[in-house]
C-alpha cells in the first residue's frame, strides 16, 4: 500500500477521531491522536486495519512548547505498512491512557517511559521505575534534567 | 504429646496445611543469564509460580548521551547497545541518520554493509549456540561456536582493526574500503563453515539429552507472541513471517535471493532450529553480495558537518542478529539529535518470559531464557 492509500483509508475509517493525518518528509504516514480518542483510536487500528504489532512506544520531550508527546510506531504483519501515532500530553501533569489492554508489550514500553519521562499512564497494572532504582527522584530523558539527581538522599 | 497428636493427622488434612512460597534469586551475577540480569523467582518446590526480570543493572542511558553528542559520535555509542552484534545496531543508526539528512550511500558501501551485517549474524549466532549449549550441560558446542567466531573476527580485525566494537558502518557508507585479500579470504572461510552448520547439528539438534529439554518446552503461540512483541528469530519459531529484510527491505535484501527459515513449534527446540537454518541463509547471502560487488566508492560526498533538517523524524527497522531492531531519530536542525531511542529486540522478548516459564521446572528457565538470545546490555541501554 502507498502512504496516500493508508492516509485516505485513516481519514475515512476514523472521521473525527484523528486531529489530523500527515506524510512526514521522510515518507512516514503521522497520525495525530485526541487524549479522549487515543484507546478507541488504536483499538481501531489494531482490529479493523490489522496494525497487529507495537513496534516500538516512546516519548518526546519539548519543553517550549510544555508538552511531552508519545510516539508509537505500529508494523501491520497482514499488510505490511507502517503507521506513527502521536499524542500530545501537557508537560507539568503528563497524563494518557494506557494501551497494555490492547497490546501486552506497551506494559514495559510504559514502565521505561514512566521512568525516564514521569508520563503517568492511567490505568497500567504495574506502574514502577524499570531502568533508575526504586528511590530515585528525577526523570533522566527530559530536557530540564540536572546530573545532581544522581545522588540520592538517605532516608 | 506431639506423638499423639500426629498420628491423629490424617494425610489429607497435611495437604492443606499448605506450604509457602520459596523466592529465589536469580543473579544479577549468574553464569546462565548472560549479562547483569535478575530475575526473582517464585517457586513451589521446583515449579515456577511466577518470574519477575529486575532490569537497570546496566542502563548506561545511552540515549540520553546520544542527544549530547553528534551523530558520527553517537555511532560508537551504538557499538554498546549489543556488542555482540555490533554491526547492525551501527547499521541501524546509519540508515535512520541518512534518511533524515537526505544522504544516499554508494552501492559498493551497500553491499559492503550487507557482507558484513550477514558475517555479524553469523558471529552471532555461533556465540549463542555455544552459549545455548552450555546453558543445557553441553559444552563441546561452545568450543566448536568460538573456534568459527574467531575466523569471522580475523576478518573484521583485517577490514576496521577492531574485533567487538567495530564503528565500521558509518553515515553515508563504511569507515574503510575491504583489503583486496578480504574476498577471496572471506570465500574460503564460507566454502569451510558451510558444512560446519552440519556438524554443529549432530551435535545438538536430535540428541536426546537436548530434545528432552527443549522439545515442547516454553511454547510460545503466534497470538502471544505477536502481542507481546517477540520478533526475529524467536517469533519464526512460532510459525509468523516477520523478517524485516523481506517485509520491508532495506540495503539490497530485494536483490538477493534467500529463504525465511519458519519452524511452527513455539518451544525453545524450534527458536534453536530456526537460527541453524538461519546461519545457512547469511552463507547465501554473502556469497551472492560477494559476487555482486564492483569497485566504487565507499563513501558518499557529505557536508563537514551533518545536520538533520528541523522537525525532521524517521523510524528505521532492521533485522539485527536477534530480531527487530528499531531506531527513530528526532532532528532539531543542530549537529545532535534531539531524541534517540533504540527498539531493542531483547527487551520485548525478555517481557515473554514470566508467561512462558510459568508451571514450569526452575531449570527450564535457563532453556527458555536462552533460546530467546538475550543480550542484557541491549535489555538495559
Amino acid at each position: 500500500m502507498t502512504n496516500d492509500e493508508i492516509k485516505s483509508r485513516i481519514e475515512t475509517d476514523f472521521q473525527g477521531e484523528v486531529l489530523s493525518v500527515v506524510i512526514s518528509a521522510q515518507k512516514e504516514v503521522i497520525v495525530i491522536a485526541k487524549q479522549d480518542s487515543y484507546i478507541t483510536l488504536c483499538q481501531g487500528f489494531k482490529d479493523r486495519q490489522g496494525y497487529d504489532h507495537l513496534s516500538s512506544l516512546t516519548a518526546v520531550d519539548y519543553p517550549k512548547e510544555n508538552k511531552i508527546t508519545i510516539v508509537c510506531h505500529f508494523w501491520s504483519y497482514k499488510n505490511l505498512s507502517q503507521i506513527t501515532v502521536k499524542l500530545d500530553t501537557p508537560r507539568d501533569n503528563p497524563r494518557v491512557p494506557t494501551l497494555e489492554n490492547i497490546w501486552k508489550s506497551a506494559n514495559w514500553f510504559e514502565r521505561e517511559v514512566y521512568d525516564l519521562y514521569g508520563v503517568i499512564f492511567e490505568g497500567h497494572s504495574d506502574l514502577r521505575r524499570i531502568m533508575m532504582p526504586d528511590d530515585y527522584l528525577k526523570h533522566p530523558l527530559r530536557k530540564d534534567f540536572t546530573d545532581d539527581g544522581f545522588i540520592v538522599k538517605p532516608s | 504429646m506431639t506423638d499423639l497428636l500426629l498420628s491423629r493427622v490424617k494425610a489429607d488434612d497435611l495437604s492443606r496445611l499448605g506450604t509457602d512460597d520459596y523466592v529465589v534469586n536469580m543473579g544479577p551475577q549468574h553464569p546462565a543469564t548472560h549479562g547483569v540480569l535478575r530475575l526473582v523467582v517464585k517457586l513451589d518446590g521446583e515449579t515456577v509460580k511466577q518470574t519477575t526480570p529486575v532490569l537497570g543493572y546496566l542502563h548506561r542511558s545511552i540515549e540520553k548521551i546520544c542527544e549530547n553528542r553528534t551523530y558520527p559520535q553517537c555511532i560508537t555509542y551504538t557499538d554498546r547497545v549489543d556488542y555482540v552484534s555490533a554491526m547492525s545496531v551501527n547499521l541501524a543508526f546509519a540508515l535512520a541518520a541518512e534518511r533524515l539528512m537526505g544522504i544516499e550511500a554508494p552501492a559498493r558501501a551497500q553491499w559492503l554493509r550487507m557482507i558484513f551485517v550477514e558475517l555479524q549474524r553469523l558471529a552471532s549466532h555461533l556465540l549463542w549456540m555455544g552459549a545455548f549449549g552450555g546453558d543445557l550441560g553441553a559444552l563441546t558446542p561452545f568450543l566448536y561456536g568460538l573456534r568459527e567466531r574467531e575466523r569471522i573476527l580475523d576478518l573484521f580485525e583485517m577490514t576496521c582493526g577492531q574485533r567487538l566494537t567495530y564503528n565500521y558502518i558509518r553515515i553515508g557508507g563504511v569507515m574503510i574500503d575491504i583489503l583486496p585479500e578480504f574476498v577471496p579470504r572471506c570465500r574460503s572461510f564460507l566454502d569451510y563453515f558451510e558444512p560446519k552448520v552440519d556438524e554443529y547439528e549432530d551435535l545438538l539438534t536430535y540428541n536426546p539429552i537436548f530434545l528432552e529439554r527443549t522439545k515442547g518446552v516454553g511454547v510460545l503461540t503466534a497470538e502471544e507472541g505477536i502481542n507481546c512483541g517477540v520478533s526475529g528469530p524467536s517469533l519464526r519459531g512460532s510459525g509468523v513471517p516477520c523478517d524485516v529484510r523481506k517485509q520491508q527491505p532495506y540495503l539490497f535484501y530485494d536483490q538477493v535471493k534467500f529463504n525465511e527459515p519458519l519452524e511452527q513449534g513455539g518451544d525453545c527446540w524450534s527458536r534453536y532450529k530456526v537460527r541453524m537454518n538461519e546461519m545457512r541463509e547469511s552463507v547465501s547471502i554473502i556469497r551472492q553480495c560477494l559476487d555482486k560487488l564492483e569497485p566504487g566508492p565507499f563513501e558518499a560526498k557529505m557536508p563537514p558537518i551533518l545536520k538533520a533538517p528541523p522537525a525532521s523524524e524517521f523510524y528505521s527497522r532492521i533485522e539485527s542478529s536477534r530480531g527487530e531492531m528499531g531506531i527513530y531519530l528526532v532532528g532539531d536542525g543542530t549537529p545532535k539529535p534531539w531524541k534517540a531511542k533504540f527498539r531493542c529486540a531483547s527487551f520485548n522478548n525478555l517481557y515473554v518470559l514470566d508467561a512462558l516459564t510459568r508451571g514450569w521446572k526452575v531449570a527450564d528457565i535457563m532453556a527458555v531464557l536462552g533460546s530467546f538470545d538475550m543480550i542484557v546490555p541491549e535489555v538495559d541501554r
